[in-house]
């Protein structure tokens, strides 16, 4: 018996059907929206991601040496890859860059997980001047779901800037432990840092309040009282609006502590769930900085979704095929023929090529068919688990099939 | 409804004191029988072991839990640590005969080699790398403080409350690590999504908790 190593998994069967559909919904979605393609290397060297990660996402990148003697990682992140490829391919006139992607992203799993391997769909908008970026990337990211018939699901906005404003004027070092104590959730620790600051009343005040600004867009009122400040909230408080306007507003949370811990975020940041069993879907934001990292001006969002989460969560099922076409003891190439016909009309089918006509029968309930065709007999049976009376060829394909 | 899940042991009294105080219903969860899921009033209650309360969290099947810090920090799993409520207050410490506090008191290389026995493997380990020292971990699920008087260590490494364990099993406390208290925990998504739901019980509990600590 094969093993497979521990945190891998192969996917096969209906998990495997469902997660072609979701891939292939999503892509198609995608591609509606203009975005091409992307399809980076698995490999990626370690001098090009290690510094633009955090330091908690650098350390559970998978190392490995290639066999040219290259230190590399699995890729970890395909943002990284698709804000490279903008760079080596193409010029400032020829931006912004719609790229998405389908693929796998490996990482040490944090515990009670154990898988090493995430296939993962999403989208990168790259060097873009003016407004409008994030919206459009937030809006994609609702209509992913919803083509896939995840509507009762959340999308949770932060923004990064925000918090870069509010920890203005703190030594570097404590604005790290307050970012990191935020970024992991700690708030505990990120009380304990702020006892330690000297600061006035109001701001020790806002400070404090900031892990619990979070709820709907109401929040957004609740931070500019408490800060005084309008223009501060001014970016997110555009793109909840534009969301609203588009019907989103009961999907919507704002979460002011709200940090993504890749570390390259620089402005407004989301979080995708399901809403009945409060899982992660996925999420993104804004990334300005990972740009300028490389020398490229300009704004660039994105997100990416876990492909599995969307699978398990969409009640879209993977359409099986309606029939199987059995082909034994005649010609082939006659059963062939009648079978491109039948994939012309958009009809799935399985071909069955066993010669018992019984056997071929039990293996299409097996797999669950409708219905069980003996393309040389001329009659399809309706496998329903009862009386499966055959009727003639040309009544099923003018009565089912076209139906 | 809000699941709560709270651990077994000695600690989950400092929880239903602590909920008590905070005003949640906790009637039933006094007398819990031997029901591990108790429903009460809004508020629905898991008890579990504490090593499991992290995962139960995580993976949603609690909106939120207290846990001690140790378990926390043993376990790594990723959640919201809301606040922190000044109960059930202890130290995470090296123990262990006469003999090992001399090691400890040499310089750091005669530390190298060293074995510990504690049910806190991740802690144990990130505590002495942290230091530079490797050492021999011996995993025990319970009765650490026998490990030494067996030959099986040089120390161990556990939570100590009282010490009265320890002084029983002719150990002291060497060093202290960190300090243990019960937090409020929540998973991550649970924080994002069902804040407004979870606010003022964490508040309620929030209050008790500065209460305690001003105690």
């Amino acid at each position: 018996m094969n093993t497979i190593p521990k945190g891998c998994s192969n996917i096969g069967g209906r998990a495997a059907a469902r997660l072609e559909y979701c891939r292939n919904r999503t892509l198609e979605l995608f591609a509606q929206y203009g975005y091409r393609p992307f399809s980076p290397a698995e490999l990626q060297l370690i001098e090009d991601v290690w510094n633009k990660l955090s330091p908690s996402r650098a350390r559970r990148l998978i190392t490995v040496t290639s066999p040219f003697g290259e230190p590399c990682v699995l890729r970890g992140d395909l943002t990284l890859s698709a804000v490279a490829y903008l760079d080596s391919h193409y010029n400032q006139d020829e931006r912004p860059l719609r790229l998405c992607y389908a693929d796998r992203v490996f990482s040490s799993p944090q515990p009670p997980r154990t898988n090493l391997e995430e296939n993962q769909v999403g989208v990168e908008l790259l060097g873009w001047e003016g407004e409008g970026a994030e919206a459009e990337v937030v809006t994609l990211l609702f209509r992913t779901l919803d083509s896939l018939s995840i509507e009762d699901s959340f999308v949770v906005l932060g923004d990064t800037s925000v918090m870069a404003q509010i920890f203005a004027g703190f030594p570097e070092h404590v604005v790290a432990q307050l970012t990191e104590a935020l970024q992991k959730y700690s708030y505990t620790t990120y009380h304990q840092v702020l006892s330690t600051l000297e600061m006035d009343e109001d701001r020790r005040k806002l400070l404090k309040a900031l892990p619990t600004l979070k709820g709907d867009t109401s929040v957004l009122t609740e931070f500019m009282r408490l800060t005084g400040d309008q223009e501060l909230v001014m970016p997110l408080k555009r793109l909840c609006d534009t969301l609203i306007k588009l019907g989103f507003e009961d999907r919507l949370r704002v979460d002011f502590g709200f940090i993504r811990d890749l570390g390259y975020y620089t402005g407004p940041v989301f979080n995708a769930y399901a809403a009945v069993s409060g899982t992660l879907l996925g999420g993104g934001g804004r990334y300005d900085g990972l740009l300028s990292k490389i020398g490229v001006e300009g704004q660039a969002a994105g997100f990416a979704l876990n492909l599995k989460e969307l699978a398990d969560h969409s009640p879209d099922r993977f359409p099986s095929p309606v029939l199987m076409l059995w082909c034994g003891g005649g010609d082939a190439s006659d059963a062939l023929r009648y079978a491109d016909g039948l994939a012309k009309k958009k009809i799935s089918f399985e071909l069955s090529w066993q010669k018992e006509k019984e056997e071929s029968m039990r293996i299409a309930r097996l797999r669950g068919y409708r219905w069980w065709v003996d393309y040389f007999g001329k009659k399809a049976y309706l496998l329903n688990g009862g009386k499966e009376e055959g009727i003639a060829l040309k009544k099923f394909e003018s009565e089912a099939l076209s139906c | 409804m809000l699941t709560f899940a709270l651990p077994t042991g000695r600690s989950v009294y400092d929880c239903i004191e602590l909920l008590d105080q905070a005003g949640l219903p906790v009637e039933k969860l006094k007398k819990p029988g031997r029901n591990l899921v108790i429903e009460e009033g809004n508020f629905r209650y898991l008890l579990a072991k504490p090593m499991d309360v992290p995962a139960m969290v995580h993976y949603g099947a609690a909106d939120l839990a207290l846990a001690g810090s140790d378990v926390i920090e043993e376990s790594g799993v990723a959640l919201a640590e809301l606040l922190d409520t000044q109960r059930g207050k202890c130290t995470m410490a090296i123990a262990g005969p006469p003999e090992a506090a001399l090691k400890f008191n040499g310089h750091i290389s005669r530390l190298m080699g060293l074995r510990v026995a504690t049910k806190y493997v991740n802690v144990a380990a990130k505590t002495f790398a942290s230091w530079g020292v490797q050492i021999k971990i011996l995993k025990l699920n319970g009765s650490v403080e026998l490990a030494p008087a067996l030959k099986l260590c040089d120390c161990i490494f556990d939570i100590v409350q009282t010490g009265n364990t320890l002084r029983a099993n002719g150990l002291s406390v060497i060093k202290e690590t960190a300090p243990v208290s019960l937090r409020l925990v929540a998973g991550v998504g649970a924080v994002q999504t069902r804040w407004n739901a979870m606010f003022g019980v964490v508040e309620a509990i929030g209050g008790c908790a500065v209460r305690g600590a001003g105690n």
